[in-house]
């Protein structure tokens, strides 16, 4: 056996230099953090301290949507401009160059911090550039990449239809060429933040003759065009976070395409399998819910003593560690270049049924507090996520959507008939 | 054993599902919800059918109607909302009280209005701190000669602060005594000076409104204690089998409601080429729900019957509520994933049902309540 060549992969002292510069980065990155965002205070974590929102689908009035989203946009800005808004992107875009391990320590130290939340660039930044990024033709993703990482610019996915669903190959919004222009007809519905966004990531039939897979095509589109029409629908919680897009005669020139004509089904795989990677990390509120549910069995007459419920509180404690361990094994892949795969949708089946038992058992515990607003912290908040948590079963791929992906792709089951 | 309707209640049943399509079909009870109204062309409807009057005998000038034929009723009429089952529900069964408890000059005094519909009677017996313990309440009552003066808190009081609202509450007389006894129900016009009611927001059952009470020096003559002075304890549980009984028919007709709606949308909505409900995933949950609606059904009918035999059916009842109650809750959890994003979107029926259901587990008794009577009967004291 020879020992290992000095400079070659296996050396460890490379290994050493790695690490002193990612201590040297995270240094850095430590000083930008201090120096603009307090830490995250402990007593944060306590009852009845702070804010008791449960469910990001909550009904929000006009100023403080205003404010949420000029606070997301201050950070994003802050962030990008330090260089740790994009620190795995091409720095020819503005972006760090640098490696996942990086993004990781940025992560990790990032959530010490009371950092403004940056929700509405989720599916932004985790769908929509990333698409234009690999299927965009050089000058829009110069006009869209960058300014949507550095927060100027806000994404939004227009896949979902009134008739196309579970079922987004069936789309039927119209792409119709016109010489270098595609006129654009239809609906979408579901589509989040529209009402915010500058750029949506549209899929639209350009070949009626076609199979339904192949006769797709992909676009970016300003959401600024003439003839495009943003409506919120309002939610059960009174929250107006989704929106329906229409779509009458709209002109798009053909260099906003992303891919080939009639391609875009590949493109939408890529985007959909992105959307349950969004799901790792703590995205659909998991643990926050875990950790106030935590709290209230502590609490007088909130039947933590109940052994019925404490049986059900054991269950959802080690459900969640489960999803955790498995969202770890997600970076994991992640951290090795691995794409994101079908088994991602069992994280996302594992969440929303967790947070269904989170909000049983909570209305359990709170009985009437949990229906009606007695002004009691932490009680009627719970109302939110009780309602809410059907749309989580629906959005991003219905449960049983999820169950047709493990199904058939992990477990390799036939197809249904 | 018997499982068909007679003739007579086949008929009923039939006039009440028209009456709930011509009158009160969902997306109106869902529209009166939205828009916290209280529906009274509707109230005036009810009456004018008889349905107020059916609960009591026919010697009194009732309908003589059996707790059969009330739980047909308020099966179909749930069809259209719980709440709006409940408007109807929750006044007889405070009616039937009087009736049965009142003094002959009660009995005549509030004849017509209970036989008409005329009074909203708001039963007010839980407070802050007396809720599944109601004997804990701690309202309380004071002799002042000729009327008593209330003070106190209610809570949770359901319909207290529509026009002309009667508030039957549950008053503490006897402060001394243990706490199932000392209690003494009082006939409260809401109108009353001292009498302050303030709207609970909640998710939903807002028809008929759910109140918080608060009584200030509140006069209140001594004709309008209905039943034995501090014997008001047994008044309070005497009507609870036919409430729940009653109410869990209405369950199993919303649930019913629920699930024609979901499988009438699984049919017409198509993806991947071919209706959504001929999916097995689909098609066995829903095939699961419509066996336990049957099964609730016949707990609900099971426990009217019982009461019509004048058999006990304390257990029985408990049993319908805590099935037909449950029942409701998954059917709507699963209409939502039927209707999946047209579920979520607030102009549907579903959203609706799904906001509605939350508390069925939760009023009348919540479903530890009724496993907690079901246990006992079995010779397991849990408390």
């Amino acid at each position: 056996m020879t020992a290992t060549e000095v400079g070659t992969p296996g050396d460890p002292s490379l290994d050493l230099d790695l690490d002193r510069e990612l201590d040297s980065f995270e240094d850095q990155a430590r000083e930008f953090l201090e120096a603009h965002v307090p830490r995250t205070a402990p007593a944060t974590a306590a009852w009845g301290v702070g804010d008791d929102t449960m469910s990001s689908y909550a009904k929000r009035s006009p100023a403080a949507e205003h404010d949420r989203i000029e606070r997301a946009r201050w950070w994003k800005r802050l962030e990008f401009d330090a260089g740790y808004g994009w620190i795995t992107g091409p720095t020819e875009l503005g972006g760090g160059g640098r490696t996942a391990d990086h993004l990781r320590r940025y992560g990790e130290l990032r959530a010490a911090y009371a950092v403004p939340s940056t929700n509405v660039y989720t599916i932004s930044l985790g769908m929509v550039a990333p698409a234009i990024l690999q299927h965009g033709q050089p000058q829009i993703v110069r006009k869209y990449v960058t300014a949507m990482h550095r927060g100027d610019l806000i994404g939004c996915q227009l896949f979902s239809e009134p008739g196309a669903g579970s079922d987004v190959a069936g789309l039927s919004t119209r792409a119709v060429r016109d010489g270098d222009e595609w006129v654009i007809n239809g609906q979408k519905v579901w589509t989040s933040e529209a009402h915010h966004a500058d750029v949506g990531l549209l899929l639209a039939r350009s070949n009626v003759d076609a199979p339904k897979h192949q006769g797709i095509t992909a676009f970016a589109i300003p959401m600024s065009l003439t003839g495009i029409d943003v409506r919120p629908l309002t939610m059960m919680t009174g929250g107006t976070e989704f929106n329906e897009v229409f779509f009458d005669d709209v002109r798009l020139p053909d260099s906003y395409r992303l891919g080939a004509v009639d391609a875009g089904w590949g493109v939408a795989i890529s985007v959909l399998m992105n959307e349950r990677a969004l799901g790792t990390g703590d995205a659909f509120g998991l643990g926050r819910a875990v950790e106030r549910l935590r709290m209230m069995a502590s609490m007088p007459g909130l039947r933590g003593d109940d052994p019925v419920i404490r049986q059900q509180l054991a269950r959802i404690i080690t459900n969640a560690a489960c999803i955790r361990y498995q969202a770890l094994a997600a970076d994991g892949r992640r951290k090795a270049g691995l794409p994101p795969g079908p088994a991602e949708s069992v994280f996302k089946l594992a969440n929303t049924e967790a947070l269904r038992l989170v909000a049983q058992v909570a209305g359990e515990m709170l009985g009437p507090s949990a229906v009606a607003d007695t002004g009691e912290w932490g009680t009627y908040a719970w109302g939110d996520l009780i309602l809410t948590v059907p749309g989580m079963r629906v959005a991003g791929g219905t449960d049983e959507v999820m169950r047709n992906i493990l199904a058939e792709r992990v477990l390799g089951l036939p197809k249904e008939p | 054993m018997q499982f068909a309707l007679s003739e007579e209640q086949t008929l009923l049943q039939d006039t009440a599902r028209a009456f709930v399509d011509k009158h009160c079909p969902p997306e109106l009870a869902k529209e009166w919800d939205e828009t916290d109204h209280f529906p009274w062309p509707l109230w005036k409807r009810m009456a004018e059918m008889g349905w107020f009057a059916l609960p009591y005998p026919e010697t009194w000038g009732g309908g003589g109607g059996s707790p059969l034929e009330i739980c047909l009723i308020a099966e179909a009429l749930a069809r259209a909302s719980l709440d709006v089952a409940m408007a109807y529900v929750g006044t007889f069964i405070p009616g039937l009280t009087i009736h049965r408890y009142g003094n002959d000059e009660q009995r005549e005094r509030f004849k017509p209005g209970l036989l008409e519909g005329e009074y909203r009677i708001a039963v007010a017996i839980s407070e802050p701190d007396a809720g599944s313990d109601a004997a804990a309440l701690r309202c309380a009552a004071t002799d002042e000669g000729d009327h008593f003066v209330v003070n106190g808190q209610k809570a949770w009081c359901t319909g207290a602060g529509l026009p002309g609202a009667l508030i039957a509450a549950y008053v503490r007389t006897d402060p001394a005594a243990p706490k199932h006894r000392g209690i003494s129900l009082l006939l409260i016009p809401n109108d009353l000076e001292g009498v302050q009611i303030r709207r609970t927001p909640t998710l939903a059952r807002h028809l008929l409104g759910t109140n918080e009470v608060f009584f200030d020096n509140v006069s209140v003559p001594k004709e309008n204690l209905i039943g034995p002075i501090h014997g008001a304890f047994s008044l309070l549980m005497s009507g609870l089998d036919m409430e729940k009984t009653v109410m869990a028919a209405a369950y199993t007709g919303v649930a019913q409601s629920t699930m024609d709606e979901m499988l009438a949308y699984s049919k017409q909505r198509s993806q991947f080429d071919r209706p959504i409900g001929t999916f097995q995933a689909l098609a066995h949950p829903m095939a699961d729900l419509q066996t336990e609606i049957d099964a609730a059904r016949l707990l609900a009918y099971r426990a009217a019957w019982m009461i019509s035999a004048g058999q006990p059916c304390t257990r029985e009842a408990a049993m319908a509520k805590l099935k037909c109650s449950e029942t409701y809750v998954a059917a709507a959890r699963l209409g939502m994933q039927v209707l999946a994003g047209h579920g979520f979107a607030t102009e549907s029926v579903m959203s609706f049902r799904w906001r509605e259901s939350i508390v069925a587990t939760i009023s009348g008794g919540t479903s530890q309540i009724q496993r907690n009577a079901v246990a006992k009967s079995m010779g397991l004291t849990t408390y």
